[in-house]
């Protein structure tokens, strides 16, 4: 292992809002200037109370100049959350790590596919040689707080810089509140000892689900009231010049129901099909259970 | 998917009920908790009388009974004491079970016999093309009031519990999840239930008062209670952007829910059954 | 069995008993308030369901709810309160739901005399409720024969799927007869017509049997069928088609053509009389002596009294009578039933009505009074 105190990285947290990704960035950003490091740390998080996407990059060495990683130069990528992890990878070294959370947390604004309600999450992902999927909502809770699923991911990362525990652990001490000192630290340590937890092969991993929606219309039932064409969120129904209804976009029904709910001739049927991925595309809900 | 429709009597549907018509959105949500709460129809018996509500009766394949105008109360009562262990349920609407049906009204909630009404209230007698009802809001037109009504309207909910009803609920046919729970807890309760559930008629009283269309009517009947819980005035001079009135609306959800033991436990009729043989 | 003294009141109320009622469905209202009150006292004795409705409306529709259950169901009342039960009359007509309603007949029109007794209701009772029916009214004319014809009431509204009302009137009702109340058999009591078919999506709830008469299951027991008001088809679904309403309304008269035969008029001493009297209830009770005395008088009188008001036995009727000259028909009202026997007896027969008002019951000696102008000179005075 490199020497802490010469040691050139970029590291990029990322996650969406609320999971503690500034708070992680700060923590690695402290122990650096425990070492001596220039640190430059830069920050994205504009729609982080939405559930938006945030990140920060940590670059750090001797001397660092630009606050930004460019393409081909990140060292390690964590991710809170996995399909934000995704976004960094083109940006990783060949020799690159991604520590990644296997937990979903969907932004509104990036579920682009709402007829099957997911966003891509290819299972490739987790099979690449670089990536340390780990389930860690999970080990947080076994620390004994979920919310701590970002320290845990901090732990794992620790165990590939040359910096010490206990300058970690000084690092969470100095950030944290302090009655959460005790979680955190048990999550980090936890998080230390990843390889124990990290994601078995896939094919042992549970079918993951993907919802499909189907939308039936008895047309013959239909009044042409245009309830449904009024209450629908996503606007996909629309009255054709017989004054009966019809959807000009069924992909984008999201299966919330309302069409049906509020159709007063009960002509509208909203069939939810949950499938297993293999059947629809890949991706979506995968649950890895620790052993 | 609305496990409610393998329910419905095929062969009888489209039904008669205007386009737009929030009493389909009702029909929509009863079947949906009948088809929850009961593997089969053979032990429910619904009971209506007659207007545009009760006709939905007939389009659900159960012990169906389309009574008399106001009184199907009665035939309920009857048919409940007859046959203690069937779940009956009485559709009835603003006209029926308010104006000429009052009268059975007040004392089935007396009784407490466990039965379960649910009131559909568009304020209107829609079948007859748009009267004045007992629960039509002062100032609206009907074809009985080309000048404006001049009567004040029942507040049903107020009304059955003041007569001694153990469940007072109030729904909407906007809110088709709320309205669900209420008619399956009111179908829950032991001892006489009650929701007063709004409902529009589009065709007389939407048309009457310029209202806009069915779903302009629906989205008015969330508007409203906002707007009445700001202060903003009264129907109809309260009007929405688009200058439709919004609707009057009152509180929703549970309204009153006491225990006190039924007609049926008072008559010590555990396991009765009038069937001969 | 004992001989005991009993009202008519109570006498109908003890033959529902014997009929297996098990449901009485009520309001009060004078002279028929004693059947409420000794079913009140006595049905739950009997595994029977009695309960005290608001009104007349809410009695017999309680009644009819009951009966779709399975009940043997009942509600009795008066004049006003009949009134009241006419829509749901014709209700039980169309949907063919039996149960029997007892009419006590006070004086009317309006509140009239409540105490007090008359026949004004006969009319009330055949054309009451609105549309086109038939219908099914007895009337007896004695506290045993009440406690009879409600068996028989009930024998004919579960057999023919009907309301069947059963008419008396003040006197009879609190009039108190030493009597044996004989109940009837197992055998003797009718039950409904039961369905043969199992439960399910074929079954037509009112397709008739040959003798126009459909199955009845009970509401729970497996049918899920539809009960209406409305003019329906055999699934009982409604209908305005032209051909399956006159269909249902052929059916629904023809099925009560056997009453008749069931109920058949009473001839008194009119094998070889020359003069008749026709009349019913109460009034046949001084009609009779009546008649005894224009006999002891040397003057061929006699009786026919008919025990079912509705639907008319018109073919025994023409053919007992049509060969008379002259027939009387004395009643406690302006002219009713007298109609009934001018229609169907050839214009040859002088038929000549008899009217009583002001709620005091007609007597023998009025009855003579009215056959005076009928008897041959010669006879000794009346």
């Amino acid at each position: 292992m490199k020497d802490p105190t010469q040691i050139r990285a970029n590291v990029v947290i990322a996650g969406v809002g609320g999971q503690g990704v500034i708070l992680a960035g700060n923590i690695i950003s402290d122990v650096c200037i425990a070492y001596g490091l220039d640190v430059k740390k830069a920050e994205v998080h504009g729609m982080s109370q939405r559930g938006g996407s945030v990140s920060a990059q940590i670059r750090f060495g001797p001397e660092v100049h630009g606050a930004l990683v460019e393409k081909g130069r990140l060292d390690w990528a964590v991710g809170f959350e996995w399909a934000e992890a995704l976004r960094w990878m083109p940006l990783l070294t060949p020799k690159g790590t991604v520590f990644v959370s296997t937990q979903e947390m969907i932004p509104p604004i990036a579920l682009k596919d709402r007829v099957s309600g997911t966003v891509d999450y290819p299972l490739e992902f987790l099979r690449h040689p670089r990536v340390r999927a780990i389930d860690a909502p999970l080990v947080a809770k076994e620390a004994g707080n979920v919310k701590t699923a970002g320290v845990v991911l901090l732990g794992a990362l620790s165990t590939e810089l040359p910096f010490s525990r206990e300058a970690w652990a000084q690092a969470i001490t100095h950030r944290v509140p302090a009655k959460a000192v005790d979680v955190n630290l048990r999550a980090f340590d936890l998080g230390r000892r990843w390889k124990e937890r990290v994601t078995p092969h896939l094919a042992q991993m549970p079918q993951p689900l993907v919802r499909q929606v189907e939308l039936h219309l008895e047309e013959s039932w239909c009044k042409g009231c245009g309830i449904c064409v009024n209450v629908c969120p996503e606007r996909i129904w629309m009255l054709n010049e017989k004054d009966v209804v019809e959807t000009v976009a069924p992909e984008r029904c999201t299966g919330c129901g309302l069409c049906e709910k509020l159709c007063p001739d009960l002509a509208i049927d909203v069939i939810t099909h949950l499938n297993s991925s293999a059947m629809v595309h890949e991706g979506r809900n995968v649950l890895w259970q620790p052993n | 998917m609305n496990p409610g429709k393998q329910l419905l009597r095929q062969d009888m549907m489209p039904h008669i009920l205007c386009p737009g018509c929030g009493h389909g959105i009702v029909l929509n949500t009863l079947v949906r908790v009948l088809a929850k709460r009961f593997t089969s129809m053979d032990q429910v018996a619904l009971v209506a009388g007659i207007g545009c509500s009760s006709r939905i009766v007939g389009y659900i394949d159960a012990n169906t009974l389309h009574t008399t105008h106001g009184r199907a109360l009665s035939f309920a009562t009857g048919l409940k004491l007859s046959r203690p262990e069937l779940t009956v349920i009485v559709i009835t609407g603003d006209g029926d079970g308010l104006g000429i049906g009052g009268n059975h009204l007040i004392h089935a909630a007396r009784r407490n016999l466990d039965l379960t009404c649910i009131l559909f209230n568009n304020e209107t007698y829609g079948m007859t093309g748009g009267q004045l009802a007992p629960t039509t809001v002062l100032r609206a037109f009907t074809t009985t009031t080309p000048y404006g009504n001049k009567e004040k309207s029942f507040d049903a909910a107020e009304l059955v519990k003041a007569a001694g009803a153990t469940f007072v609920g109030r729904g909407q046919a906007y809110r088709p999840d709320l309205l669900e729970e209420l008619i399956d807890r009111a179908i829950a309760h032991r001892g006489f239930s009650f929701l007063d559930v709004m409902t529009d008629c589009t065709e007389y009283f939407g048309r009457k008062n310029a209202l806009g269309g069915g779903s302009d009517l629906l989205f008015s009947q969330a508007r409203g209670e906002e707007a009445i819980a700001q202060g903003l005035g009264e129907w109809p001079e309260l009007r929405d952007p688009d200058g439709f009135p919004i609707r009057e609306t009152v509180p929703m959800g549970v309204l009153h829910e006491v225990n006190r033991p039924t007609l049926e436990e008072m008559m010590g009729l555990a396991g009765y059954d009038a069937r001969e043989e | 069995m004992a001989t005991e003294l009993v009202s008519g009141n109570e006498a109908c109320a003890r033959g529902a008993i014997a009929a297996g009622c098990n449901f009485f469905g009520g309001y009060p209202i004078s002279p028929s308030s004693e059947v409420a009150e000794t079913l009140a006292k006595i049905l739950p004795g009997h595994k029977g369901i009695f309960v005290q409705m608001e009104d007349e409306m809410a009695s017999l529709g309680s009644v009819l709810g009951a009966s779709l259950g399975g009940a043997k169901a009942m509600t009795a009342t008066s004049g006003p309160g009949f009134t009241l039960m006419q829509e749901h009359l014709g209700y039980a007509t169309l949907a063919e739901i039996p149960c029997v309603v007892v009419d006590v007949m006070r004086v009317g029109p309006s509140t009239g005399v409540p105490t007090a007794p008359s026949q004004g209701d006969v009319m009330q009772a055949r054309w009451g409720s609105h549309g086109d029916r038939e219908v099914a009214v007895l009337a007896p004319a004695s506290v045993r024969e009440i406690y009879d014809m409600t068996v028989n009431a009930f024998n004919i509204a579960e057999r023919l799927r009907t309301p069947v009302v059963v008419m008396f009137d003040e006197v009879l009702a609190h009039m108190r007869e030493g009597v044996e109340l004989s109940a009837p058999s197992h055998d003797e009591l009718w039950r409904r017509p039961r369905p043969l078919e199992d439960p399910g999506p074929s079954f037509r709830a009112y397709l008739p049997n040959e003798d126009g008469v459909a199955a009845m299951p009970n509401f729970g027991d497996g049918y899920h069928f539809h009960v209406t008001g409305l003019m329906h088809n055999e699934k009982g679904f409604p209908t305005t088609h032209p051909e399956t309403i006159r269909g249902l309304m052929a059916r629904l008269k023809r099925k009560m053509d056997p009453l008749p035969f069931w109920l058949p008029a009473e001839h008194y001493r009119l094998e070889d009389a020359e003069l008749a009297v026709v009349a019913y209830g109460i009034t046949s009770r001084v009609a009779r002596e009546a008649v005894d005395r224009l006999r002891d008088r040397g003057v061929l009188a006699g009786l026919y009294r008919p025990r079912l008001l509705w639907p008319v036995g018109a073919a025994d009727l023409a053919d007992t009578l049509g060969r008379f000259q002259s027939v009387v028909v004395p009643e406690m009202n302006q002219g009713q039933w007298v109609e009934v026997v001018e229609r169907y007896l050839p214009s040859a027969v002088r038929v000549v009505s008899r009217s009583k008002l002001g709620g005091e019951p007609m007597t023998t000696e009025e009855i003579l009074e009215g056959c005076r102008e009928f008897v041959k000179k010669g006879v000794r005075a009346l």
